[in-house]
């Protein structure tokens, strides 16, 4: 049972908002109406943890409209879970983003990982393209998989394939390689 | 005489705060990027130009995108790297990231003119590709983006607002920035905000297809005259006050740091950044003291910096709310509250709450009446009124464009 009640600014400042802010939640549906107590509005705990819950998803830059739709799903038992679950993994991870990557090569890696989850996403469609007849046709049980390539062009003419994404190298290490041949390309007289 | 410095100049509405109560206060932060160093060479340009070539690009709009990307090539210097993408449902990487000698150059204009139109829009894959061509070229000095072409929707790839905005952001922070260009009425401009927005970059809206060699234009000579990037405002928030930034810049809290970061700045201009602050009540102290460090990367790749500081003192409450507050940061305060405001009341016209939307907008408009211009007063009542009739396209994106230029004050 909750007995603490308190006046909207009373809940401003324990909330650290202001009273704009309390209005314009309930107006927007982020938070239920007050208890009415004769003419006084009054204010519980469970709207002070549900302002604890959409300050922290505010932190979180979601937008406002999706952390409506998160809010007004939730009981008001299940925002006290979610607090709780939040409070711990505050505890066990550090709240920051992870640092701030200097080295290029993280961008090149971070856009692979991009890319190659990407490509595990997709469904494998199916081909259009008739399989050639042959004799050594794949029992019907195995699926075609499909694939993904990276295709460079070195230079005019000359181009290089690479599955995506390609285990045996990092992708910086791939690009180091690509970058070298471009190079070489380069300093023996341009184009061919 | 040519200024030389990076300029961080600290302003508020007034620098007096109640003691007894929470008092609301306005930061105006102006950054002022050096003038060109007259002899040195502008910043080395490393771009991805990603168009799209989707089905609805066809015809006369997918002729301009060619001309604009043709003139980009001209512009560029054989010290600068371009790569060029075209996307519809697949990804093409038309030319990899190669220096733009003269020799280059013409290879990769023959590209662009037999491009013609295809599919459906992988917006996420064109970009990344282009991303990917920048980051594996990147070098100390060079100023990395791709800008990013289109007229539709992203219905292949990744197509979810907040998650391009993340990778956007992540690039960003790694040194490749966006910016975004969407053509016609049928791209969704929140979304191609918000990756410039959070990807450091700019972005534009061309209403019709002839403007798109002009606009690409203005953004080469903006990234021409960068002397500025990478820009990093550090200000140091006393603890228990509220602060949330304005203008739709990226930043983040670390602890009593708020970050924020502005991007590349040209020559000459100057960025203001608002910061709305909520001050708590005095306790023990006399005054709250805010201090900023700005740096950069200069013209050479050299380090900028700066710093400055700005004091509010606590006063009673009747003192504080009788002192004068300064005219001129509160007029550009309110016209860049206004316009944030009505960006996100677009959002929600566009979703289909249009009550909700003009109520909106109405509550910052009374806000903000005391002090905004007349003018723009009265162009966002009536936008208002047009929220609730409910908006075609071409209102919708003329709207948000002005007011995407008003809250990160820029010319339009």
């Amino acid at each position: 049972m909750e007995k603490d009640e308190w006046m909207i600014h009373e809940l401003a400042e324990l909330a650290g908002v202001t009273v704009r802010t309390i209005r314009y939640y309930t107006i927007e549906g982020l938070l239920p109406p007050p208890l009415m107590r004769g003419k006084f509005a009054c204010y519980t705990q469970a709207h002070l943890r549900r302002l604890e819950l959409i300050r922290q998803l505010k932190d979180a830059y979601l937008p406002l409209r999706e952390i409506r739709q998160t809010m007004s799903g939730l009981s008001d038992e299940e925002v006290q879970e979610r607090l709780n679950a939040r409070a711990e993994q505050i505890d066990l991870t550090t709240p920051l983003p992870p640092a701030p990557a200097d080295d290029k090569s993280s961008a090149m890696d971070y856009i692979a990982r991009l890319m190659g989850r990407q490509a595990e996403l997709r469904t494998p469609g199916s081909s259009s393209q008739p399989k050639p007849p042959g004799l050594h046709q794949l029992p019907p049980a195995v699926k075609a998989v499909e694939q993904t390539w990276r295709r460079v062009e070195l230079a005019p003419g000359i181009e290089v394939h690479i599955r995506q994404p390609f285990a045996p190298l990092a992708p910086h290490e791939v690009q180091s390689i690509l970058n070298h041949v471009r190079n070489l390309l380069q300093s023996s007289g341009g184009t061919p | 005489m040519t200024e030389k410095h990076l300029k961080l100049t600290l302003n508020t509405d007034q620098d007096l705060i109640a003691r007894e109560v929470p008092s609301q206060r306005v930061l105006e932060i102006t950054l002022q990027a050096p003038d060109s160093a007259a002899r040195a060479q502008r910043a080395a340009l490393n771009l991805a130009l990603v168009l799209d070539r989707s089905g609805s690009m066809a015809g006369e709009k997918l002729e301009y995108v060619k001309q604009a990307a043709m003139h980009v090539l001209d512009l560029l210097a054989e010290t600068d790297r371009v790569a060029l993408v075209a996307y519809d449902d697949e990804v093409n990487l038309l030319s990899p990231s190669l220096p733009v000698t003269p020799q280059n150059r013409a290879d990769i204009q023959r590209r662009i003119q037999p491009l013609s139109d295809g599919g459906s829009t992988n917006l996420s894959g064109g970009w990344l590709t282009g991303c990917q061509e920048i980051a594996s070229t990147a070098q100390e000095g060079m100023l990395s983006r791709a800008l990013l072409l289109t007229d539709g929707q992203a219905n292949r790839g990744i197509v979810d607002l907040e998650e391009l905005a993340q990778h956007a952001r992540e690039l960003a922070r790694r040194g490749i920035s966006t910016s975004t260009f969407g053509v016609g009425q049928g791209f969704n401009e929140h979304l191609l905000e918000a990756m410039s927005n959070q990807g450091s970059g700019s972005f534009y809206y061309i209403e019709h297809p002839r403007q798109i060699p002009e606009l690409f234009a203005k953004e080469f000579s903006e990234l021409a005259a960068v002397t500025a990037r990478e820009v990093e405002l550090v200000l140091d928030v006393p603890s228990q006050v509220g602060v949330s930034v304005l203008g739709g810049w990226r930043w983040e809290q670390r602890g009593s740091k708020l970050h924020i970061f502005a991007g590349s700045l040209y020559a000459g201009r100057s960025q203001e950044i608002y910061v709305k602050l909520l001050t708590p009540p005095a306790g023990a102290l006399e005054q709250l003291a805010f201090s900023a460090r700005v740096t950069a990367q200069g013209e050479d790749g050299q380090a900028l910096t700066n710093q400055a500081e700005i004091v509010l003192r606590y006063a009673s409450q009747h003192e504080s709310e009788s002192a004068p507050r300064r005219l001129d940061v509160l007029q550009r305060y309110a016209g860049v509250d206004l316009a944030e405001t009505a960006g996100e009341a677009l959002k929600l016209e566009r979703s289909g709450e249009r009550d909700k939307a003009s109520r909106l907008l109405n509550q910052s408009l009374q806000s903000n009446r005391a002090y905004a211009d007349k003018q723009r007063l009265s162009e966002y009542e009536n936008l208002s009124e047009r929220m609730k009739r409910g908006m075609d396209e071409g209102d919708r994106k003329t709207s948000h464009h002005v007011a995407y230029n008003q809250k990160r004050r820029r010319e339009p």
